[in-house]
Order: structure tokens, then sequence, then C-alpha cells
């Protein structure tokens, strides 16, 4: 990195003053070997990392529904959010989902080729497969691609 | 019908063990009950905090065990509880599994089924709930769902006891199934792969290279000792998945869903079901509109029954009648004449005394309601309300950072803190269990105390219950957010199934309510009887005046209230209800303004809770959180108070 007040270009991973000190994992400050200026390193301040979340900056994007489609979205697929409620449709794929939340959802009946309905969107998402009703989180309901 | 193929017939011994596993909510433990009737103990999995049960299935002069399972998704476990199910079937050898199933979700059931068959383990197929199916208009052919399979299969009604017969006489034809699922090219490539890094257990090679197939780390560290092994199977594992485009969990259950399909084809017809009241009902339940005002009814009504019924008349009836006139005189009258010693006498009928107060109280005043509230609480769960309480309440529990499940373990610390923080471990993540725990120790008042505070708010004045409840409320969710930022970890996914919506047996209801008043009795009532001879200790050392001297800065300064009440808080935190009732007594003989009442009161609810709940917290999850949580809702609930006494004062509300 570059210091900020002498120009100086260093590294700042495997500093000496953070491998040689018995604090050194715990600073979490970088000072310039040259000048000796000292600059934080967020990454490594508890309670800096505490603050962002409770805290955000305004240049983050908070909400990740973008309205834009997925570029490999197949055709004449939509999210289960865009089907009305009480009619049947079929799953094609999983957007984004995790592994994890991909398995266990497929223990439920919920895999690509089954029959989904939604039966309702308030207060939380219910949805029905077969005789199976879930509550389940809107999130999820985002990553269910079903066809048209 | 037996088996009529020869594939490695072993012989299942007549006291081989039965084990009862299935899908949550299929009525394994009707059936668990129906064929056990007396015979059952509960007790913890070893080296667990889950609770198994054990029954003696008596059947033509034999007498077999069974045991009930945790309900499972799969074989291969999602939570504590389904980890315990899989240990089950690993550990007993050999034996006979019943496999409860719901027919009308025959689809999901079939997945398990076919992991059995997998395994290798000789079972029979239950299809429970038949009369359920019926009405919407599933018709399942059992016999030929019997020869595709290759293993007996048994339609029951296990509420109403129809089928229950036959299926204990077949449970000796219990055999292997024949059904065989083949994955795709790479899944069978590396299940060959795999075969000779895996040990000999009670399930089959194929069953176990399937489970690490799809992901199951932690069986993995239990099975596999060598290191090199293990780096063997997560490298064939990774180099199997890079070779498919979704992860191999989910392509390994759509290949057997995909055959599930094609046998149901086969054997399930459909007709046209009826639109059942509970159909109907269960719409109404979490309507979005219509969903509040039944919630509101249904709390009221539990308000009725134990607020009123439990904590009034009962308690009124055991406490003042049975026990302060009979009972309480007649034992202190023979302590006196046949114990000469002062001191002694004192330690069993004193004011701290051992028979006057902790077993009095434990008896008198918490048992009807907690009784009352077990009740309640069976009824809510068989019914099948709660998951859909949840689903009402997602989006508050949402604001604090938590998922609609935490539901169950709220509602019932309403009945008994301690127990509900057993309670967290239904939750998935470490996260939210933590949270949970949190939020009971702080802010859920039990059903021993909260009569007695309702009493004394309403007592005060709507605005008074006001105050209190939003205070209240608005602690738990402000600590509940922020803890939600602070503990680290993942929360758990909100995907929670609706079961249907059906009439509870009130036997089922009696029978859970007993086994947990006989939780209740056995692990609280000696804690009551420690916590009365700590006090007692306290007090015959002056301690007790010593500690209320050194406090008394903070409770008369900051938070306006006078010494004495430093013993009520004192005795709250080893005996909740007392505190309450102390607080009581000051209150009737006038010691208190209401602005002095109402701090107290929401003081005492958001306090630590009784020291039965932090030995609680201690063993689930260790020493250091319990302390860390005291020492966190302590300073907080007086602080809380202050803030609100300097308010109250300040603006002059309530005199």
């Amino acid at each position: 990195m570059l210091c900020q007040l002498c120009g100086y270009e260093f590294e700042a991973t495997n500093m000496a003053c953070h491998t040689e000190c018995p604090m050194g994992s715990h600073c979490n400050l970088i000072c310039c070997p040259n000048c000796g200026y000292q600059v934080v390193n967020e990454s490594k301040s508890f309670l800096v990392q505490l603050l962002h979340r409770l805290w955000p900056s305004s240049g983050t994007i908070k909400n990740s529904n973008h309205q834009r489609r997925p570029k490999n979205a197949r055709r004449n697929t939509v999210p289960l959010t865009h089907i009305p409620i009480g009619q049947e449709v079929e799953i094609d794929s999983f957007m984004d989902m995790p592994p994890d939340r991909l398995t266990r959802l497929s223990l439920f009946g919920l895999t690509a080729g089954t029959l989904i309905e939604v039966l309702q969107r308030y207060p939380s998402p219910v949805i029905r497969i077969d005789q199976t009703e879930l509550a389940i989180a809107k999130e999820i309901l985002e990553q269910i691609w079903v066809k048209l | 019908m037996s088996c009529h193929h020869q594939v490695d017939n072993k012989i299942v011994p007549d006291e081989a063990p039965v084990i009862l596993i299935g899908n949550p909510n299929v009525g394994k433990s009707v059936l668990f009950g129906a064929l056990t009737g007396h015979y059952v103990t509960v007790s913890n999995y070893p080296g667990t905090t889950v609770e198994i049960s054990r029954g003696t299935l008596k059947l033509n002069g034999h007498a077999r065990p069974i045991i009930d399972t945790p309900g499972i998704h799969s074989i291969s476990p999602l939570s504590d509880d389904e980890r315990v199910t899989q240990d089950i079937l690993l550990t007993y050898s050999p034996t006979t599994v019943v496999q409860v199933v719901d027919m009308k979700n025959l689809r999901r059931g079939l997945l398990v089924a076919l992991e059995l068959a997998e395994a290798g383990l000789p079972f029979i197929l239950n299809l429970n709930m038949a009369d359920e199916a019926k009405a919407q208009g599933i018709e399942v052919d059992a016999g030929r769902l019997s020869k595709m399979l290759g293993v007996p299969v048994v339609s029951t009604v296990a509420i109403r006891g129809i089928g229950l017969e036959e299926l204990a006489q077949q449970l000796n034809t219990a055999c292997q199934a024949t059904y065989t699922v083949t994955y795709d090219t790479p899944v069978e490539a590396a299940i060959t792969r795999l075969k000779s890094h895996l040990p000999k257990t009670a399930l089959s090679a194929r069953s176990l290279a399937l489970m690490f197939l799809s992901g199951d780390d932690a069986l993995l560290t239990r099975l596999i000792p060598s290191e090199a092994d293990r780096a063997a199977i997560i490298t064939i594992r990774r180099e199997t998945e890079q070779q498919m485009a979704q992860p191999l969990g989910y392509l390994i259950n759509w290949q057997r869903l995909k055959t599930i399909d094609a046998i149901m084809q086969n054997v399930v017809h459909r007709k046209l079901g009826r639109q059942l009241w509970a159909k109907r009902l269960e719409r109404w339940l979490i309507h979005p509109i219509a969903g509040w005002p039944i919630l509101a009814l249904i709390l009221y009504l539990v308000y009725l029954f134990v607020g009123v019924l439990g904590a009034g008349t009962l308690v009124d009836l055991l406490e003042t009648r049975l026990f302060g006139e009979i009972i309480n005189p007649w034992l202190t009258h023979m302590v006196e004449t046949l114990i000469p010693i002062g001191l002694v006498q004192e330690f069993l009928v004193g004011e701290y005394g051992l028979i006057t107060i902790a077993l009095t109280y434990s008896l008198a005043i918490v048992l009807p309601i907690v009784t009352t509230f077990f009740l309640v609480f069976s009824l809510l769960e068989d019914s099948g309300y709660l998951p859909r309480l949840a689903v009402m309440l997602n989006r508050v529990f949402r604001l604090m950072g938590l998922n609609g499940k935490a539901v169950l373990p709220m509602i019932l610390g309403l009945g008994c803190v301690t127990m509900a923080t057993m309670t967290t471990r239904i939750l998935e993540s470490r996260k939210e269990r933590l949270q949970v725990t949190l939020l009971l120790a702080l802010g859920v008042p039990c059903s021993a105390q909260l009569g007695v505070i309702l009493g004394m708010v309403t007592g005060l004045g709507t605005m008074a219950l006001i105050i209190w409840g939003g205070m209240v409320i608005g602690t738990l969710v402000a600590v509940g957010y922020l803890a939600a930022q602070v503990i680290p970890g993942e929360q758990s996914d909100f995907v929670l199934e609706l079961p249907a919506i059906r009439l509870p047996s009130l036997r089922n209801i009696v029978v859970k309510t007993v086994a947990r008043l006989e939780w209740y009795l056995m692990e609280v009532i000696p804690v009551f009887i420690l916590g009365t001879s700590a006090l007692f200790i306290l007090d015959k050392t002056t301690l007790l005046a010593a500690i209320e001297r050194a406090l008394s800065p903070i409770i008369v300064s900051w938070l306006n209230l006078p010494t004495q009440i430093t013993g009520v808080f004192l005795v709250g935190f080893l005996r909740r209800d007392y505190g309450a009732t102390g607080l009581f007594a000051l209150a009737r003989d006038g010691a208190l303004n209401p602005v002095q009442i109402l701090v107290s009161l929401v003081i005492i609810t958001l306090f630590v809770p009784c020291i039965a709940n932090l030995f609680m917290i201690a063993r689930e999850y260790g020493i250091r959180t319990a302390l860390a949580v005291a020492a966190f809702v302590f300073p907080l609930a007086f602080t809380v108070g202050g803030l609100l006494n300097q308010v109250l004062q300040r603006l002059n509300i309530l005199g």
C-alpha cells in the first residue's frame, strides 16, 4: 500500500511489527516503515465491524433485490414471486441458492420438475408441494424459478 | 405378507429392538404410545440432551424393546435431534425398523424408505393417518407398493387404534428392501471409489458413501478416524461435484424423487377429496387479517385457563386451604413437638422453612400453574396451531434477528423459563439458540410470576399496563436486535412445515403433560429446596442484612425504592414467584407508591430468571455463558428500571 503521508510504497502484510510483537495479531494499525504514519486496518477492528453493521454507509446496496433479470435465466421462466396466488406451476430451476438450502428444500420434495403452488404471501409466504404446506422466507421464494 | 426372496437373509431375533423412525408429524409418538401402553421410560440419549422414549412391546408372550426416535427428513441429519436418530440406526444392530409414513405425504416418506433400502436395514413401511388420506381422496395400493419395494406395508390409523394388531403381527416379517436406485454415472463411480475407505457399520457401505457425498461431514468425523481416509473421501466428493451442475446432495435427492414419482404413478390413485372443516380452518389461522384476532382470542383463552383457573382458583385452593389450614399447621405442630432443637425447627418450618416455604411454594403455588400451562401447551402443540403461530409472528421475530421457529421456546417460557431454555435446542443454529436463551432469561416472565405481576399491574390502571408491557417488549426487541448483530454465526433458514390441523387425542395431551410435569418435579423442586436453604443460611448469618445495606445506595437513590425491596429482589432470584409475592406484600402494606410499584415490577420481569434457569443455561451452554448472561441481565434490569423511574418522576406520570 501507499503511505498517505510520505508516499512510500510497502507491503502491508507480514509487517515485522505485527509478526515480532506479541500483540501483533490484535494490532489494528498499519504503520509506514518510512515515516511512521499510522493508518487503521478496519478489517481487524471488532468495534468498527460492529459499527458497519449497525450503521451501514449509504454507499452500500442494502437490498440485493435487483430488478434486472439474471443473464442465465431461461426463457419463459420467472421467479415464484411473480406467480399469482393459487396457480400451480412447475419448478424449473433455482437461482443463486446456497447448496445447504437447496439440499434441505429437496428433502421436502422441492426439486426441478415438481409442481408447486403459492398459498399466501402475508404475513409469511406459504407454499404447497403435493400435500405438504411449508412456510418459507421471502428470499427463498425469489430464488425458486418456475415455468410460465 | 412375508419376504419371498433370499437376499442376505438376516434373521432378526425376537429381542432385537424395534426402532420407529419417520418424518416429523406422522404420528410416530402416537403409534409408540399405542404399542407400549404403560411401559415407557424417557431418558437422555447418552452424550446429548435429546430425550428418547423407550418402551416394551408385549406380543405373543415375547417382550421386545421399542425405541421412538426424533423425526427426520433424511438419515443424514439437519439438526442435533436428527443426529440422534442417525446414531441409533448406526448403533443398534440387528434391529427391526418401522418407518411411519403420513399416507398423504407418501412422496416425502418414500425418500426415507429408499434410504433405508440402500442401508440394507430390515423394515416395515407403516402407512399411517389413512383416514386423512382418504378424506383428501388419496388411495394407496399397499399390496402393490409392497411388491415393488420388497417390504411389508401396513396401513393404520394409529390415533384410533386401527391396524395396530396387524402391524404388531407383521413385525417378524420385516426384511431388507429389494428396490434399488441407480444414480448418474459420476455418482455411481464415486460410490465405487469410496467403498475401500468405508468401515463396516450397521448401514451398508453404499448408504454411507451416499451420505458422505451429500455432505454429511459430522458423520465423516465420527466414523473415519484416519486423516488420510477423510482427505481421500473429501477429494472424491469434490471431484464428483465438479462434474455436476448442482450440489450433490440435491442431485441425489432429485434422482430419488424421480424414481419415487414412477413408483407413485403405479401405486397412488387420486379421487376428489372433501373440503374438510380442518382445511378451511387452516386458511383462517394464518390469514393476514383474520389471523390476528384469532391469535388474540386464543391467547386470551390461554390466559383464562392458566391465569384465572390455574393461578387463581387452584392456587387459592391449594395454598390457603390445603396447605395453609391443614397441612402446614399439622406439620409445624409435629416438628415442634418431636424436634426440640430450635434451629432445626426454624429450618423446617420457620420463616425460610423447608416445609413451610420450599415445599408449600413449589407444590401449592407453582405446580397448579405449571400443570394448567402444560395442558394448554400440549393441546396447542398436538392440534398443529404452534407452527401457524410462528407464521403469524415471523415478521416480529425477524425484527429481532430471529426467525419464527423461536416462537416455541418463547411461548413455553411463559410457562417455565427453565424448561423453555431446554427447548431451544430445536433451533438449528447455535447463534439462534444463544439469542433465544438470552431473551428468555431477560424478559419472559414465567407463569408462576405472571399471575401476580399482571394482577398488580392492572391494579394500577391501564396506563401502567401499557408502560409495563411496552418496557418489557421494547427491551426484548432491542436486546434481540443487538444480540443478532453481536453474536457471531448464521441465522438459519425459515422453512417450517405446517402440519394438518387435527383434533388432538385427550390421552396424548395428558400423557405429554404428565411427562413434562414429572421432569418439572424432579428437576425443579430440589432447586427450590436448595434456594430456600441458601436463604435460610443467609438470613441466619445476617448476611442478608449485610447485602441489603451494600446494595441500598443503588436501590434508594437511582431507583427511589425503600431498602426492604432488596430482600424481595434477592429472594426473587432464588425463587422467582416469591419475589413477586414479596412485592405484593410490600405494596399491600402501603410501603410503595404507584411509580415505585411499577418500577419494581419492570425490574422483576427483566431480572435474571430463577436460579434453576441459570443452572439449566449452564447445563446446556456451559458455565461461562450462564455467567455472561447473568452479568448482562442484572445491570440491564436495574438500568432500565432506573431510567423508567427518572422518566416517570420527571414527567409526573402516575403521581
